[in-house]
């Protein structure tokens, strides 16, 4: 399977509470550096199939999880473009 | 031997504290939340995993809000600094720790607050009708209060206070260091808006961990800045939790003892500790009451209270008696002012102190009629 959707938080704590809620849920995950071209941080992020795209939304969603949830998706090597999502509205939106 | 000097530093720790510790030193090591190899990861859901046992112990829904620092004294620091605005008046009680009145008093005499100290029982409770006396004379902005007394026991009405301080509007922070991991605590009914803890004193893990927990939306200023592995482009602290006060490498080691510590405790349950430590406790109490001449303070056994009991004896000085418990009989105790030079005021043993007997989880009966029997002998050979 090719994990070329990337889910990214603020904080490595949510990193690893997004990773222990996926895994519980059966999902097939990889916890990857964050790629350079997104994000300069030094943290880790949650690579994923993008066929799995709104199901990781639905279980990340109303889960205590802070503000804006990142997810992008690998365009070819060096190019990742962002993926808008329904969360982000929902959260915009209080 | 026998160790009774839990109140300072609870021992021995659980097996799997012990275990979590040696794995994290010989097959993790790596730094949490920094690089992204398999090591650091590991590192990184280690801390995660201790702060969701915290926030299992503590009934609080988003583990975010616990913070980790190196001790509750740090956590105080934090709150009390991070909370404060000048010109405010704060209150306190006449039980605190030093961990509280130091830094209280230091504002205090830099001309930053104005501070008022409800006096307390000599049991140890603090005054409730002096305090809802001064909030009519007063309006306060903040409140540091002590959950349970290091020197008598004794713990505090606290969801009662916390009630009459939060129809005032009063900021409060509460200093948990002898109830966390003691007694149950349910932060999300008990409404101070800080709680502070340690994690080797009744959590039972190792030295050098301790934190607080915010409630949500209180954001003290942090104590310190630096480095936190998030958002390393900006040269300014993120303000999102926890790393806002989070800054430098974590004690990983030290949250690998904590994290199973507090998984043992949500195993065994705070209630049962709490249940087999007053055991001890009532058993320590009736012994020693019925030796002549020693003198025992804080609330009676039949009440709700801490296995923390503090005695004097006849003309024998503190120190004395506890260098004859260690010598002769192996018994190991804290004596003197147990940095709470106010409390001893409240009690009427200042400066000299008491003897403080502190039982933990693992401690027996059998040890208890030791002890017992060790004092009761001392005072026969020292009448008054």
């Amino acid at each position: 399977m090719n994990l070329h959707t990337y889910l990214l938080f603020n904080s490595i704590h949510y990193v690893m509470k997004a990773e222990e809620l996926l895994k519980e849920a059966g999902m097939t995950i990889d916890l990857v550096p964050v790629p350079r071209e997104i994000s300069s941080d030094c943290g880790m992020c949650i690579a994923f199939s993008e066929q799995d795209l709104q199901k990781v939304i639905s279980l990340v969603s109303g889960q205590g999880f802070p503000g804006e949830i990142q997810i992008y998706r690998r365009m070819a090597r060096h190019e990742y473009q962002r993926i808008e999502n329904e969360r982000n509205k929902l959260t915009e939106q209080q | 031997m026998i160790y009774l000097d839990n109140a300072a530093t609870s021992f021995p720790k659980p097996p799997e504290v012990l275990a979590a510790i040696a794995h994290y030193a010989t097959t993790i090591g790596a730094s949490p939340g920094r690089s992204s190899h398999r090591l650091a990861a590991d590192a990184g859901r280690l801390v995660f995993q201790a702060r969701e046992q915290a926030a299992r112990l503590f009934h609080v829904n988003d583990s975010s809000r616990i913070i980790f620092t190196k001790n509750v004294t740090e956590a105080l620091n934090l709150a009390i600094f991070g909370l404060v605005q000048p010109g405010d008046r704060v209150l306190t009680t006449a039980m605190e720790h030093n961990s509280v009145i130091r830094p209280l008093r230091y504002l205090e005499q830099e001309g930053r607050i104005t501070l008022e100290i409800i006096p307390a029982s000599t049991a140890g409770e603090p005054d409730i009708d002096q305090l809802q006396r001064r909030l009519r004379q007063h309006s306060f902005q903040l409140a540091v209060l002590n959950h349970g007394s290091n020197v008598t026991g004794s713990i505090f009405p606290l969801a009662r206070v916390i009630s009459l301080l939060k129809d005032e509007g009063i900021t409060v922070i509460v200093d948990g260091a002898q109830t966390a991991g003691a007694i149950p605590i349910n932060l999300t009914t008990l409404a101070c808006d800080v709680f502070c803890f340690t994690g080797h004193k009744s959590l039972l893990g190792p030295q050098g961990t301790g934190g607080m927990v915010l409630q949500e939306g209180i954001m003290p200023t942090p104590l310190i800045r630096g480095g936190t592995g998030s958002r390393s482009e900006a040269e300014y602290q993120p303000e999102f939790l926890p790393d806002y006060y989070e800054s430098g490498t974590l004690n990983t080691i030290g949250l690998a003892g904590l994290g199973a510590a507090l998984t043992f405790i949500n195993q065994t349950t705070a209630s049962e500790i709490h249940h087999r430590e007053r055991e001890l406790a009532r058993k320590l109490w009736q012994g020693l009451s019925a030796i002549a001449g020693l003198r025992l303070y804080g609330p009676a056994a039949d009440h709700d209270r801490l296995p923390i009991i503090s005695f004097t004896l006849n003309k024998l000085t503190p120190a004395e008696i506890a260098f004859n418990l260690d010598r002769h009989h192996k018994i190991m105790v804290r004596v003197g002012l147990h940095c709470a030079p106010l409390a001893h005021k409240t009690i009427g043993t200042f400066p000299q102190g008491t003897v403080r007997l502190a039982p933990g989880y693992f401690n027996t009966d059998r040890e208890m009629e030791t002890v017992i029997k060790a004092i009761g002998k001392m005072a026969v050979h020292n009448p008054a």
